[in-house]
């Protein structure tokens, strides 16, 4: 049976005819038994019916547009010009070497898959809390620049934690920080990024500020004199190391990245 | 006729049969993105020339919609999306997910309240709702709602990890809500609750 957190985690799937079989039964044996839970699902699918019948009727105006005839038409003297082109040279398209790396470029781009892994949604507040931070970066682009010199943020660091940060890790580079509360417990959130635009987000506190989530607390890996944490689910990889006095949690955009390998503290020499 | 030139004509006519009829469609989704018809034709056009010059990049009996929207999405993220970008960051952390909930259940005699907001908002206000998301959140949201494609599909043709497209999706269901919901204040349609 699930809980009333985990059925409104789950709202938006079954909004969008996203939820596996399994989880929307679930999800409605609990409306059953919750008035709560009920109210809010119910008033959540009727502004869903209503706001997407309503974008549909928006965007009707635009099938009866006498744009489209002109455009059609732009478009198919367009392919008149490529048609003529290929034919009269006789460099095909993809014999031009520099035209050949853009398409193999494009087609590595068109090959992306994600991985969604099936394990059951299990979402303790913290976590919500914490995926929340990390992919509110998202939304503030200003955070995924360099800021401050790496080097001033990785002292500024030492002498409030004694913690020796990474500048660098796994081709990902330390850009920026900030403070965040979340719930109630004071973070750093440091925040590195890669060529590939991914980024990781890494959350420094005192470990005996932070409570661990009930369900990963008998759940530690040591690893190199550190317990380690690690809390998997859909899509939501968090790692959890207790490293001396402080709780360090990393999180990354990038789902098939080995959040593992990334070790946030600097490798003394 | 030369077995080049017989080539051509069947790309030609298989390109006009399989692509170009999905052509409404991404004009919509260019007209909500770019907010304006010049640049809507522009991206369309860039979207379908692209197309066509790698269209033995595409593997016959997939999905061409898709594909066709992603090679559009590309182009709108690389060219356009500088030029029409709000400069101000929405704030989406401070909705509280349950606000209209909230909102709706204080009054809360009713059996249906939100009927009654709904049947007040007119289209153009939705209209200028979807404009006013920022882009990333009204691509997702179009790509949706209006498209009608999965999570996995959006995540390939924005090229997103699919858990940025629920929590795009998600927040920008939350931003359309409140628009709605003040706009209707404005008005005076509902009373402010809070
Ligand atoms: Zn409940
Ligand atoms: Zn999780």
């Amino acid at each position: 049976m699930i809980n009333c957190h985990q059925a409104l985690s789950l709202l938006q799937d079954i909004l969008d005819k996203e939820a596996s079989e399994i989880d929307e039964k679930e999800v409605r044996a609990h409306l059953e038994r919750c008035s709560e839970c009920f109210g809010k699902f119910k008033l959540e699918e009727s502004i869903h019916a209503f706001l997407k019948e309503k974008v549909k009727v928006v965007n009707e105006d635009i099938k009866t547009s006498p744009k489209l005839e002109s455009l059609k038409s732009n478009i198919l003297t367009k392919l008149d010009d490529i048609d003529k082109e290929d034919g009269s040279s006789n460099t095909g398209f993809f014999k031009n070497p520099t035209r050949l790396v853009i398409s193999v470029a494009a087609l590595i781009v068109l090959i992306g898959i994600a991985v969604f892994s099936a394990a059951f949604y299990k979402h303790q507040e913290y976590y919500i809390a914490i995926e929340k931070a990390h992919w509110s970066v998202d939304s503030k682009p200003e955070l995924k620049l360099v800021s401050s010199s790496p080097d001033d943020i990785c002292s500024q660091i030492y002498s409030t934690y004694n913690f020796n940060l990474a500048e660098e890790n796994s081709g990902y580079k330390l850009v920026s920080t900030h403070k965040e509360t979340l719930q109630d417990v004071e973070f750093e959130h440091l925040i590195y990024t890669n060529e590939d635009e991914d980024y990781i987000s890494v959350l420094i506190t005192d470990a005996g500020d932070f409570e661990l989530p009930p369900d990963i607390i008998d759940k530690a890996q040591t690893i190199n004199n550190r317990e380690i944490y690690d809390h998997n689910c859909r899509g939501c990889r968090l790692i959890f190391q207790k490293i001396g006095s402080l709780m360090v949690i990393t999180a990354s955009t990038n789902s098939q990245f080995d959040l593992m390998s990334f070790d946030p503290l600097a490798q003394s020499i | 006729m030369t077995d080049r030139k017989k080539e051509e004509i069947d790309k030609r006519k298989q390109f006009e049969v399989e692509a170009l009829p999905h052509m409404d469609a991404l004009y919509r989704t260019a007209l909500r993105m770019t907010k304006n018809e010049k640049d809507a034709e522009d991206l369309v056009q860039e979207a379908f020339v692209k197309a066509y010059r790698f269209w033995d990049k595409f593997e016959p009996g997939s999905n061409c919609r898709a594909w066709l929207f992603k090679i559009m999405t590309n182009i709108f993220i690389n060219d356009y999306r500088s030029k029409s970008r709000s400069p101000m960051a929405v704030n989406v952390d401070d909705i509280d997910d349950n606000f209209l909930y909230g909102q709706l259940a204080v009054g809360g005699k009713e059996e249906n309240p939100e009927q009654d907001l709904f049947n007040k908002i007119f289209d153009d206000d939705v209209k200028k709702a979807i404009e006013n998301l920022p882009d990333d959140f009204r691509l997702v949201v179009m790509l949706s709602f209006l498209e009608g494609f999965s999570y996995q599909e959006i995540a390939e043709i924005a090229d997103l990890q699919l858990g940025t497209v629920k929590s795009r999706l998600h927040r920008g269901r939350k931003l359309l809500q409140k628009e709605l919901y003040d706009y209707a204040i404005k008005n005076g349609y509902v009373k402010d609750n809070v």
